[in-house]
């Protein structure tokens, strides 16, 4: 059979920069194909060549993109318009902002089959519905709602269903869930991959993780600035890669397998302590009975170890961090910091606790004041705190600059002037400027690519062997905690389910969360033989 | 039809497009060169245009455009291009005047409400709201009732109108600053609750000002004309663009050039300062 | 809900107080009593003894407290004062002008919109193509022109010139062409400028890459999807707008000579009849302050987000589903 996709020697340029150079593959019909990468690799380029849909300002300046046998680059918009959503359809990154606001769910559905003229009205509405329900809803209860009052989860289902609702030959998945929790994650791979399975349809499945795309393609194709640098069966190109960047990829993706990097301890003098901690918001509505957002939680930090903190969105872990840092005051309970109550610190004292307690934020986009250079950045608690003449604190900042592995030219930039793995570290300097003995790292890794991933964590670890710091890491990654934690806290709508050392929690957890928290945690050895779904 | 991609890869910073890029550069050329002519009349009108704006030739009274007059005369036989020259300074004056008075006062109401919070913030916008609430040229007509006519007045006028938008801009850029990570970050970083304000709340917040002052300027050089028109600005015979045109009323049916001229001198300025005022970056409203 | 309905209209009412409260502070307290201000113009020729006996007429001598508390009183009831030049009711003098600026800035408002839709749409349609760029001028052009200026240029073009309509006053619907036009052109370029921006940032939502994935051709993508989503900002400015109007009316019924509040307000600034003018600035407020309502009452129709207060989201009724 001929491939549904060929892609002959692409390239796509943006102005004066190549996204994509010389690119060549194809998608046989019924096969999975996965393209990895990292941000800026020209993967989601290559996606929306698929789709004829580059955005305004790219030009395809050599090679073609064939739907079936039609060159894409060359049809004019109207036989565009015929093969989108009937021959190729998308699955997009985002289900919170994919679908249109201010219209009902079943119409949305409905509307690819309207376009194509295969069905309208009631017809087209029946359908939609039959589309839901493959797509794993209840289309009684969906149809008729808006976006918003669904789930991501449930956003990204209603989008599946769209997207497969006129049969189409060929569905690109532009990193389907990056923007969900882990959990729901595996449920919609499943589903999407047991779905296309079974319709016989070919899917090109673009995502950062290249333990997804392993654990699930037929065919895995890496990508590197534009250049496809690697292509095979996922068991080659995880455990024998041939390209360097490849090994390193797989080097940094964080896995379940292996003993747990630190080994767990309960010794040790606990720094931070917090004893029966309650916090609820104020609701807006004040009808419905506040759900808190933490609830009764007991936890404690040591001195020189990690603890992780690891929960879903929308479980408390964020709310604890800004407790355990001040921002917020809890309903009850007690906040003990060395041994000495700190609840209700005020004024100097609250300040003398923050010169021993800081913080990395997870956003290194907007966790830097953008009119200050890094040199002042990292200057700033010193000053704060006014410690030293201003010579002592540059004299500090550029040693601080250095501890972070920055290049010394970085002090007199402004935050815009870095990437987002740099920006990270200057944050970490300006928490390690005051010498303190906790920091709460907030996500400081989940903005960030596998790769500087890797090596952000790896700088955070020998900070922590060097200086004895405490760490509270917050994260929604179990792979991520495995990396840095010795202890590690499972949390789950505001209450602790699990507690532990990271080697039991993680390799034999009580609970059935974490159980289903780690079950989700992509696992490239494992490849899921593609089988029949169960019909919902 | 330009759409984006939903995220935008990174090398290919979003609204690239060519309309984008070489149209708005001529204009703001060319809004630049006009600015600085502006500019020059304001401070030496008697550079661009030598003659009195004020000594009229009766014989020569309403002359077309022609090489002698440029832009012809209007009915007691002054030249137009030098009435409109030096009327730039009446005109500008005033708008800058009240575009200055505006803001002083906009901001340090929003910067008010937003820094103090609490019953203070509600009160200043409770005021806000009121002089939201009456639209610009009834506010300023109200207080020239009682002013009375004259440069001053009409600045004084138009300023209170501008008071309400400014302030709500920085206000809304207080809050916004005030919740942002790298603000909480310093907080946590020890900062006191004065240097927090003044190191990281204040010069991040007043960033729009300058975007936001060639806004008003813009509308405040159609609230001065407007007024002018109406009859309670500079009194004649001083030149002052939006009186001009008033006068040139009289003359509609037969010399086009009197109403038309000053019109378009405001037409190119309001234009010019609005294509400035987008330099900021972001849009305001 | 009633509670919410309830709220915004006591948030309203208090808009209007003050602004009455701050015109009587203006006007009556300020620069000393109305009556001296008319003394320096048409009633100069009064005597001391005549103008005290003004000044008791109006009430001018009693404490401004007690003034405020009775005027304020009176107000609520609707009796507004009496004009001090022409001694009729200021609810009459400000309501028989009324009809005629409803009209002038009805027709003007209608025009604005449909003008600065149809350039926003025609803008965002040809992009990239040259009529796109010479459609992008306009908005900027049409909010830095002033309408008392284009007024005059309409009359000189479509009256001298070409005469298809009347030049001034009010006689017939062909008299209302051009000031209504001229009263259209700033408010319908905002609209359009808005408008344009609005569309811009929701074409570059993913949700529309989602449905020109789907085939949806441009037409369809703009008129079935972006424009309601894009007018839901515009909406809310919708105050701003009849504010600007209104204003627009003031001057452009001066131009056009045409009856209505433009005109009595312009009267009476002249002539310092502060209580005819306090009445076009407070009746103004209360526009605005309708305006500023109906949107809030209407908005929840147009965005169901703003519904979801009613509604209980899914989410928990299907449990582990997704």
């Amino acid at each position: 059979m001929s491939p549904v996709l060929t892609v002959e020697g692409l390239a796509v340029r943006y102005g004066a920069v190549e996204a994509v150079r010389g690119v060549s593959f194809h998608v046989d019909p019924g096969e999975t194909v996965a393209i990895v990468g990292e941000s800026g690799s020209g993967k989601s380029t290559l996606a929306h060549a698929a789709l004829g849909l580059l955005p305004a300002g790219a030009t395809v300046t050599a090679g073609r993109v064939l739907l079936r046998d039609t060159d894409l680059a060359a049809a004019d918009d109207r036989e565009l318009r015929h093969l989108r959503g009937r021959t190729v359809a998308l699955v997009p990154q985002d289900p919170g902002a994919s679908l249109d606001p201010v219209m009902r769910v079943g119409p949305q559905v409905a509307e690819v089959l309207e376009i194509h003229g295969l069905a309208r009205g009631r017809a087209a509405a029946l359908r939609a519905r039959e589309a839901l329900a493959r797509a794993g809803l209840q289309p009684e209860q969906v149809a008729d709602r808006y976006p918003h009052e669904l789930s991501g989860g449930m956003r990204q289902r209603v989008l599946i269903a769209a997207a497969l609702a006129a049969d189409p030959a060929l569905i690109v998945a532009d990193e389907p869930t990056s923007a969900l929790d882990v959990t729901v994650q595996k449920q919609i791979l499943d589903h999407l991959t047991a779905l296309t399975a079974k319709s016989g349809t070919s899917l090109l499945f673009v995502t950062h993780d290249l333990a997804v795309a392993a654990e699930r393609a037929d065919r895995v194709l890496v990508m590197r600035a534009g250049e496809l640098v690697e292509s095979g069966h996922p068991a080659q190109v995880f455990d024998a890669p041939r390209h360097p960047y490849t090994r390193e990829l797989a080097a940094a993706a964080p896995g379940l397998d292996g003993p747990t990097a630190r080994a767990g301890s309960t010794t040790g003098a606990p720094l931070m302590v917090l004893e029966g901690i309650d916090k609820t918001y104020p609701s807006r509505g004040g009808r419905t009975v506040d759900r808190p957002a933490v609830d009764s939680l007991d936890l404690a930090v040591s001195r020189g170890r990690t603890l992780a903190l690891v929960g879903e969105s929308g479980s408390g872990k964020t709310t604890v961090g800004r407790l355990v840092l001040r921002l917020l005051d809890p309903d009850t309970g007690r906040i003990l910091f060395d041994g000495a109550d700190v609840t209700s610190a005020r004024g100097s004292r609250l300040r003398a606790l923050r010169r021993r307690v800081q913080l990395v934020q997870q956003n290194p986009f907007t966790a830097l004041n953008p009119r200050l250079t890094v040199e002042a950045l990292i200057a700033d608690p010193l000053h704060a705190h006014r410690i030293g003449s201003s010579a002592d604190r540059r004299r500090r900042a550029a040693e601080l600059v250095e501890v972070v592995r920055l290049p010394a030219d970085t002090l007199h930039r402004r935050a815009a002037e870095l990437s987002g793995g740099q920006r990270q570290r200057v944050a970490i300097a300006r928490a390690i400027a005051l010498d303190p003995e906790l920091i709460v790292l907030d996500e400081p890794v989940s903005a960030l690519d596998v790769s500087v991933q890797a090596r952000i964590l790896d700088l955070l670890r020998g900070l922590q062997r060097e200086r004895d710091i405490g760490y509270l890491f917050i994260t929604h990654d179990l792979a991520v905690a495995r990396e840095i934690a010795h202890d590690v806290a499972v949390m789950r709508a505001g209450r602790l389910v699990e507690r532990g050392p990271a080697a039991t929690v993680l390799s034999e957890p009580r609970d059935p969360y974490t159980r289903a928290l780690l079950d989700a945690v992509p696992d490239p050895r494992r490849h899921r033989p593609v089988t029949t779904p169960a019909h919902p | 039809m330009t759409v984006a991609l939903a995220k935008a890869p990174v090398e290919a910073p979003s609204g690239t497009g060519p309309r984008r890029r070489r149209g708005p550069r001529i204009g703001l050329a060319l809004a630049a060169v006009w600015l600085l002519v502006v500019a020059l009349a304001v401070f030496v009108p008697h550079l661009l245009a030598p003659g009195d704006p004020l000594a009229g030739v009766p014989a020569l009274k309403l002359q077309p455009p022609s090489a002698h007059h440029w832009w012809g005369t209007d009915e007691v036989g002054r030249d137009l291009y030098t009435r409109v020259v030096h009327g730039a300074g009446l005109t500008m004056s005033t708008a800058v005047l009240a575009v200055a008075m505006g803001v002083l006062l906009g901001s340090a109401l929003g910067l008010l409400a937003g820094l103090a919070g609490g019953i203070v913030d509600v009160v200043v916008m409770r005021v806000v709201d009121v002089l939201f609430a009456v639209p610009g040229i009834l506010l300023s007509l109200a207080l020239i009732t009682v002013l009375g006519a004259g440069t001053a007045a009409v600045a004084f006028a138009v300023s209170v109108g501008s008071i309400a938008g400014i302030a709500r801009v920085l206000r809304s850029e207080v809050l916004k600053v005030r919740t942002s990570p790298y603000v909480e970050a310093a907080q946590v970083s020890g900062n006191r609750p004065l240097r927090l304000t003044l190191r990281h709340v204040l010069p991040n917040a007043v960033t729009p000002l300058l975007a936001l002052a060639a806004l008003e300027l813009a509308a405040a050089i159609l609230s001065v004309s407007a007024l002018g028109f109406l009859g309670y600005g500079a009194q004649p015979p001083a030149p002052e663009w939006g009186a001009m045109v008033a006068s040139g009323r009289d003359s509609l049916r037969t010399a086009w050039w009197l109403t038309t001229v000053p019109g378009l001198a405001i037409v190119a300025t309001v234009l010019a300062a609005n294509r400035v005022s987008l330099l900021g970056g972001r849009r305001l409203r | 809900m009633t509670r919410y309905v309830l709220g915004r209209l006591g948030q309203a009412l208090l808009v209007v107080w003050a602004a009455y409260t701050i015109t009587f502070a203006v006007l009556y307290v300020l620069p000393g009593d109305p009556v001296s201000l008319m003394a320096g113009t048409n009633l100069g020729f009064l005597t001391t003894a005549q103008l005290d006996e003004l000044r008791h007429e109006y009430g001018f001598d009693r404490p401004l407290v007690v003034q405020y508390l009775i005027r304020l009183g009176a107000a609520v009831v609707g009796d507004w004062g009496h004009s001090i030049v022409s001694s009729r009711p200021v609810v009459d003098v400000v309501g028989e002008a009324l009809v005629s600026t409803v009209q002038l800035t009805a027709v003007g408002l209608a025009v604005a919109i449909v003008g600065g839709t149809t350039v926003a749409l025609a803008t965002v349609w040809t992009k990239r193509r040259w009529p796109a760029q010479l459609l992008a001028l306009l908005p900027p052009l049409g909010v830095a022109v002033p309408a008392f200026w284009f007024g005059l240029l309409l009359i000189q073009w479509f009256a001298f010139g070409i005469p298809l309509f009347p030049a001034f006053g009010a006689q017939g619907p062909a008299s209302l062409v051009l000031p209504a036009v001229s009263l259209a052109i700033p408010t319908g370029a905002t609209i359009a400028q808005l408008l344009t921006r609005s569309l811009d940032a929701t074409l570059a939502e993913p949700y529309i890459q989602t449905i020109r994935a789907r085939g949806a051709g441009t037409g369809r993508v703009l008129l079935r999807h972006a424009l309601r989503n894009a007018a839901l900002p515009t909406v809310t400015m919708t105050g701003l707008i009849v504010g600007g109007l209104l204003s627009g009316a003031v001057v452009v019924e001066t131009v056009f000579s045409r009856p209505g509040l433009g005109r009595v307000v312009a009267q009476a600034v002249e002539q310092q009849d502060v209580a005819v003018v306090q009445g076009v600035v407070v009746l103004a407020s209360i526009v605005f302050v309708l305006a500023g309502l109906a949107v809030d009452l209407l908005y929840p129709v147009l965005d169901p987000r703003i519904r979801a207060a009613g509604r209980r989201p899914v989410r928990s009724a299907l449990g582990g589903a997704a």
